[in-house]
């Protein structure tokens, strides 16, 4: 038992990848620290505030339990889903195993304290899912100190069989097909899905914000249906339910009994039951493809040095998936998600709507100065989610000494780690001109022109300039490649950068009125600025590149 | 030929790694690089290389400063780095002709130089696999194609031989004999001492940032006579 808890004690500080240094209160630190308090504190106040209005409706319609049933129901499928994501992170993917297995520790220890820290990340969830909506419940109708302690129980105990139901799909699919043990297809193809999801949910969500309170009340009652229907055959869904909805009677205590009993009696039986399986398969993954072919020495050519030094880099960075899903795939999903609400508008909606005539109004009043630096300051906001620049350095790892000791100048090699970048910022920058100008139809061809100049060369300063951020603070000595895309200061600072280009942007349009003057002004700027920093690197490059060796 | 002039180089301010480092590898010699764990072996061949700034002093390589005229410098070697992990998501054959394209070595003689080389070294069927699919020893034996590749004049290595099997690392040091034959330069670091005995014209040994002796071995042999092997004189050398 002590054992177990020392190991998910150690298994939880390895996946949160905790600093070293983290007793050292710096601005940077405490700067993350905000932001990220801020981002959380936003997220629940969303959450809350959703809560609240369910509530009412519900009430009105005078059903409010309905709406505790639905948090079950919502806590347990979220449960389900996330563990089969994290069982194969945790179980399979993770590093841990291989300085595990030689320990002696035997294997019920290990599924044990792995299933802790599965457990711990859903807990983490429910904080959201769970915890706020409860409170909010639980505040508006001044409920007793039973509902609370009943609450805390479904809330530690729900979650329990999901998570195993989960862990027991996920082995066996391990078990069975072969695809699930390319480490990198899974990565790539368990994040699409949750892209999927978010998009279908996005366009759901659209179709339904005409209902009126009524209808929403009607829709979620007859979901409520479905979890009789469901709570039929999942047992705990049932008891979860009674024991909080019935605390006026002593169902709710046999019931939450029962809850915790068969959480507990599963969690073991089944702990037992994986601990010889998943040994077996954990050992078997491979990461990447092992296929032997022969080699193709007719495709050997000579190619010109930048093209090749640039052919590497696009190579790193499309065949490494953490790398590609946290640096490229923002860029090419952003643009995306955020028109669906628009082009779904557009659509479902004909010429008489009210929204047409706030397109027409904008259409008519966009080109002056204010409209263009809203247009670049659009196009800029879209180059923020494009970290390839700003990691082109980290990325390399301990092979960046490699940068050092290869016969090209240093410069150059800056100038040709920017070029990634800078070629997929031309998607958003595309996806905008493009839909200015289908959005509004009246848009000259002098400021099409316009702005997508000013884009580009934002787009070439921007991405030539963070990869100096990177130069400077290099995060390269790294094990897991989550060290280079999560928890980096840098990719703080390109956003604060590119904050700061925008501003400077939005200044210098507000000072004029002429959209020509003011195009010609920031181009000069621009180019004048790129052209100074690129003698900066190539003047100063020894000294830029001290960090990296 | 590689000359290290005067070189001093701190990690921490104060903290002297390299202290007044003076050594001169002559064309047509084979150095070996001898001195305990974090003696400043790997400090010395990074700053050769370029990787590490240079506090005071310079290294020329075959006359090229690689402060003042790095590119040039680096033109002039090739190098092994003593950890081999590089560029794992790339195709062994991928990496190799990234190198060549670096180098700018024209096709043909690319394609029949890869081709033996990686026959001979035997790693000619793994060729097409990513770089993390190999073995340590794979690893290390696809960057010393990658050197031999473009034929420096001077090789520079950094523990190139821990790792490799008996017949690669015959084969290697085969291949040091040869160049050095040539009127190259070798200069690599090493923990095996019969290696440098047998191997090395001359050898170097360093221990906490300062050069202790260097020499033939016939002449460390005259300058220690009490001592009769190569493992007495490292072990009495870097004793204190
Ligand atoms: N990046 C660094 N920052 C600070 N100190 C360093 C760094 N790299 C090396 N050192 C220190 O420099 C000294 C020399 O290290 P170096 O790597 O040159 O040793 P070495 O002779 O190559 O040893 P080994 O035989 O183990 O490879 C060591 O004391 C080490 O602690
Ligand atoms: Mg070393």
């Amino acid at each position: 038992m002590k054992e177990t808890l020392f190991l998910t004690k150690i298994l939880l500080k390895n996946s949160l990848n905790k600093n070293a240094n983290k007793d050292k209160l710096t601005f940077k630190a405490i700067a993350a620290k905000l932001l990220m308090f801020v981002a959380i504190a936003y997220i629940g106040g969303v959450v809350a505030f959703l809560s609240k209005e369910l509530i009412e409706v519900l009430k009105a319609a005078n059903q409010p339990e309905v709406f505790i049933s639905l948090c079950l129901l919502s806590t347990i499928i979220i449960a389900f889903i996330q563990s089969i994501l994290s069982s194969l992170n945790v179980l399979y993917f993770s590093k841990d195993i291989e300085f595990l297995l030689p320990l002696p520790i035997n294997s019920l220890k290990i599924v044990l304290a792995k299933f802790n820290v599965m457990l711990v990340s859903e807990y983490i969830v429910e904080l959201l899912t769970f915890a706020i909506p409860f409170l909010v419940y639980g505040i508006t109708f001044q409920v007793s100190i039973i509902f609370y302690i009943m609450s805390i129980l479904v809330f530690l105990f729900l979650p329990i069989i999901p998570i195993l139901l989960g862990t027991i799909l996920t082995v066996i699919l391990m078990r069975f097909t072969s695809f699930v043990k390319n480490k990198d297809l899974v990565q790539y193809i368990t994040v699409f899905l949750t892209f999927a999801m978010i998009i279908a949910i996005q366009i759901y969500s659209i179709n339904t914000t005409e209902l009126t309170d009524f209808m929403i009340a009607n829709k979620l009652i007859q979901i409520n249906g479905l979890t009789d229907i469901f709570a039929d055959y999942f047992i705990i869904l049932k008891h979860g339910i009674n024991a909080i909805t019935e605390i006026e009677n002593r169902l709710a205590l046999s019931n939450i009994l029962y809850l915790i009993g068969e959480s507990i009696t599963a969690y073991l039986f089944v702990s037992i039951l994986l601990s010889t399986t998943y040994i077996n398969s954990a050992t078997n993954i491979v990461s990447g493809n092992s296929k032997k072919t022969k080699t193709d020495f007719r495709k050997i050519k000579r190619n010109s040095t930048r093209k090749a030094y640039i052919d590497k880099e696009f190579k790193i960075l499309f065949r490494n998936p953490v790398f590609f899903l946290n640096t490229v795939l923002p860029v090419l999903i952003i643009p995306i998600v955020l028109t669906i609400p628009f082009v779904s508008e557009f659509f479902s909606k004909g010429e008489s709507s009210s929204s047409q005539a706030i397109i027409s109004a904008i259409g008519e009043n966009i080109e002056n100065t204010v409209g263009f630096a809203i247009c670049i300051c659009i196009i800029n906001f879209l180059y923020m989610f494009n970290y390839i620049s700003v990691t082109s350095i980290s990325r390399e790892g301990e092979s960046v000494a490699f940068i050092k000791y290869i016969p090209l100048e240093l410069y150059k090699q800056c100038r040709y780690k920017a070029i990634p970048a800078f070629i997929l910022n031309f998607i958003p920058l595309f996806f905008i001109v493009i839909g200015m100008n289908l959005l509004f139809s009246k848009i000259s061809i002098s400021f099409t022109l316009e702005v997508f100049v000013i884009g580009l060369l934002c787009n070439l300063f921007i991405s030539y300039a963070e990869v100096l951020i990177d130069i400077l603070k290099p995060k390269i000595h790294w094990t897991s490649e989550y060290a280079v895309v999560k928890q980096n200061m840098n990719m703080l600072w390109s956003t604060i950068f590119v904050l700061i280009v925008s501003i400077i942007i939005l200044g210098i349009c507000s000072f004029f009125e002429n959209v020509h003057v003011v195009t010609l002004l920031i181009s000069a700027i621009l180019i004048l600025t790129t052209i100074f920093y690129d003698n900066f690197v190539k003047l100063y490059s020894t000294n830029i590149f001290k960090k990296i060796c | 030929m590689i000359e290290i002039k005067n070189v001093s180089k701190s990690y921490i301010k104060n903290e002297k790694i390299i202290d007044n480092l003076n050594l001169e590898i002559k064309d047509g010699e084979i150095f070996g690089f001898l001195g305990p764990n974090g003696a400043g072996k790997t400090t010395t061949i990074k700053m050769i290389t370029g990787i590490l700034k240079i506090d005071e002093g310079d290294i020329f390589i075959d006359g090229q400063s690689i402060t003042e005229n790095p590119v040039n410098a680096k033109l002039n070697f090739g190098f092994v780095p003593d950890s081999p992990d590089m560029f794992l998501k790339l195709k062994g054959i991928e990496y190799l002709n990234f190198i060549a394209d670096i180098y700018k070595i024209d096709s043909k003689i690319r394609k029949d130089r890869i081709e033996r080389l990686s026959k001979e070294f035997e790693i000619y069927d793994n060729l097409n696999e990513q770089i993390q699919n190999y073995s340590h020893g794979m690893r290390q034996k696809l960057l010393i194609i990658g050197v031999l590749l473009h034929e420096p004049k001077n090789w520079i290595l950094d523990e190139p031989l821990t790792g490799l099997d008996p017949k690669s690392a015959y084969d290697l040091k085969e291949k040091m004999k040869a160049h050095s034959r040539k009127g190259n330069t070798v200069f690599f670091s090493t923990h095996v001492l019969e290696v440098a005995e047998k191997l090395c014209d001359r050898i170097g040994i360093i221990n906490k940032g300062k050069l202790l002796f260097v020499g033939t071995y016939e002449e460390m042999k005259k300058q220690f006579k009490d001592s009769n092997s190569l493992e007495d004189i490292f072990l009495k050398v870097t004793e204190e």
